[in-house]
């Protein structure tokens, strides 16, 4: 008896966290799916029409073109911006002085919004008077137009690894703290130098949290939206269009609800799958220390 | 001889060590001097490109405009109301939730758990959640602010962790047998013994509201509840050059300009408070992801 009282009160705790997922995450990622099947302007049309959003999500060239700019911020989101990360773990986790400083140094542009952070890269690419075209001029060298077809996406991609690098850069410093120096002791003696260090001890001993930084890095990267919105709006000619603010675009713009649902089915489903094959990929052997 | 050596190539790898992380920091740090100084600059200076890291010229000409705008103050009192309340309302959500799903005994904590988990794939989508908040009638209330975001699935996931790793089985024994109910028990001694991942979540509640910007966007339709971001995304608009005017070439420059210039001032005075508060709790910040990454 008593311990089925204590199981009501505690499920009761309980509740309130489970009705608000449930209404405002759950509902509608099903109110989602199920409009993904219809024609629909939001408000007063509404027709079922089967799969046809899908087949023609198949065909959209602007959706391969957003899928294919989501796969290359994937990318670089895992491989330069936990890589970067990686490396400056390992170089801040090896100086003694002044490593605090640095770790609160790049950190900080976490704290910053996304839109403040867009609105001053927008700044530094304009051709007039920002601040890359002044830098070139200043080295005697022709203003360039930073924002074309060709350079869009690694233009909006830069900010997106600026303003993450700090977060994975701590989850992987504090990883790397955490490893006993004595592992390191006989290697030490057998003269091993830094590099070797990292690749053969710290990388597998950490291996396991780059693995949580490689999913939290995919999952990251199909939610940019606020900062490519800020500086191209997915432009020039949907050069920087990303599946988020295709998304955007498509039910915010142009009203076609029941076709924005289907793109918000399509992003749930890579985030699934994706994360599921790199968890599945990249597992080894745990190593216990 | 050889110890000497070594100890050399260790000077010159710790001195290559420092450069490097010092180039890291200019390329963290550069960018956010360089908007500081131009917002304090003349709008001639910074069009020009004379600005490198010093304002030059000083001028208060971008705050000017922007403190003139009759809703600064409103928005900034906005989103400090809007800070504090979701926070709390977040933190109290979060530990409610976090508690039940960290008690080993507790039947059915891995089904709810999973669905927990699962959300974090997915958002509900614009739509849907919109015309839930519409029906709701929160639409164009404080509550369309606080409520849809009561609580972030990942931070329940860190809270929980950590009062699994911190709050010890024993403990909640002892207070059964006292007759301590479970309610007397977070109050009593799960609050108290998780002050610290307490401070960190509310950092981070805290900053996303006062950065969020997107819900006011679509929920809030008043300008007496528009928040700081709104206000300020505003006061951009409202600086825009109308192409259907006619004017002097100079007229046109000292716009353009002027434009740019508040969109340094208004970077600075959106992040403002959280540039003042955040060398002071940096250490919370770090100390939250650590929690969250690595038990999690």
């Amino acid at each position: 008896m008593k311990h089925y009282q204590n199981w009501l009160v505690i499920s009761l705790f309980l509740c309130p966290a489970l009705l608000l997922i449930v209404l405002f995450l759950y509902y509608p990622f099903f109110m989602s799916f199920f409009r993904s099947f219809f024609k629909w302007d939001g408000f007063f049309t509404s027709e079922f029409i089967g799969l046809a959003n899908y087949k023609r999500m198949f065909m959209d060239t602007t959706i391969h073109k957003a899928l294919k700019n989501t796969m290359y911020l994937m990318f670089l989101a895992c491989f330069i911006q936990v890589g970067i990360g990686l490396i400056i773990a390992v170089f801040t986790d090896s100086i003694s002085k002044g490593a605090k400083f640095y770790r609160t140094v790049f950190f900080f542009p976490i704290v910053i919004s996304s839109t403040a952070i867009g609105l001053m890269f927008k700044l530094f690419y304009v051709y007039d008077g920002g601040l890359l075209n002044t830098l070139l001029n200043f080295l005697n060298l022709e203003s360039v137009v930073w924002l074309t077809e060709k350079s869009a996406m690694t233009a909006v991609a830069v900010p997106v690894i600026w303003q993450y690098v700090g977060f994975y850069f701590v989850i992987l410093l504090t990883a790397i703290g955490r490893i006993p120096d004595d592992i390191y002791e006989s290697a030490y003696l057998d003269g091993i130098n830094g590099f070797e260090k990292t690749i053969y001890f710290t990388i597998p001993l950490i291996w396991d949290v780059i693995k949580v930084c490689f999913i939290l890095a995919i999952t990251g990267a199909l939610k940019v939206f606020d900062l490519i919105y800020v500086i191209t709006q997915g432009g020039p000619l949907r050069a920087s269009e990303v599946l988020g603010t295709y998304m955007y675009q498509k039910t915010f713009v142009d009203y076609r609800y029941g076709y924005g649902s289907t793109i918000a089915i399509l992003i749930v489903v890579l985030g699934l799958v994706i994360s599921y094959l790199v968890n599945r990929h990249l597992r080894r052997e745990e190593v216990t220390y | 001889m050889d110890k000497k050596v070594i100890a050399n190539s260790d000077k010159a790898f710790v001195m290559c060590n420092y450069i490097f992380l010092s180039i890291v920091l200019m390329v963290v740090l550069y960018p956010l001097i360089y908007i500081v100084s131009s917002s304090f600059s003349s709008t001639s200076a910074v069009v020009s490109g004379k600005v490198w890291f010093l304002p030059v010229e000083p001028s208060l000409m971008g705050y000017n405009a922007i403190f003139k705008h009759p809703h600064i103050w409103i928005g900034y009192k906005n989103s400090l109301i809007y800070m504090v309340l979701g926070t709390s309302i977040n933190i109290i959500m979060t530990i409610l939730a976090a508690y039940p799903l960290s008690r080993k005994e507790f039947v059915g904590k891995n089904a709810i758990m999973a669905l927990f988990v699962f959300t974090m794939l997915f958002n509900g989508g614009l739509i849907p959640t919109y015309l839930l908040v519409n029906n709701l009638g929160l639409t164009n209330t404080i509550w369309a602010m606080v409520i849809p975001n009561a609580m972030a699935v990942w931070y329940v996931i860190i809270a929980r962790t950590y009062f699994q790793t911190t709050i010890p089985d024993e403990l909640y024994e002892a207070a059964v047998i006292d007759g301590c109910r479970d309610i007397k028990f977070i109050v009593s001694i799960v609050v108290p013994l998780s002050a610290p991942i307490i401070a960190v979540l509310s950092l981070f509640y805290a900053v996303g509201h006062w950065n969020s910007y997107f819900a006011a966007l679509i929920y809030i339709k008043s300008e007496k509840l528009y928040p700081l971001q709104i206000i300020l995304r505003n006061i951009l608009i409202q600086n825009e050059i109308d192409p259907n005017m006619l004017v002097d070439v100079r007229t046109l420059l000292r716009q353009q300009g002027m434009k740019d210039l508040l969109k340094y001032s208004l970077i600075v005075v959106a992040s403002l408070p959280v540039l003042i508060i955040y060398p002071f709790v940096q250490k919370y910040f770090v100390k939250g992801i650590m929690v969250g990454a690595l038990k999690g």
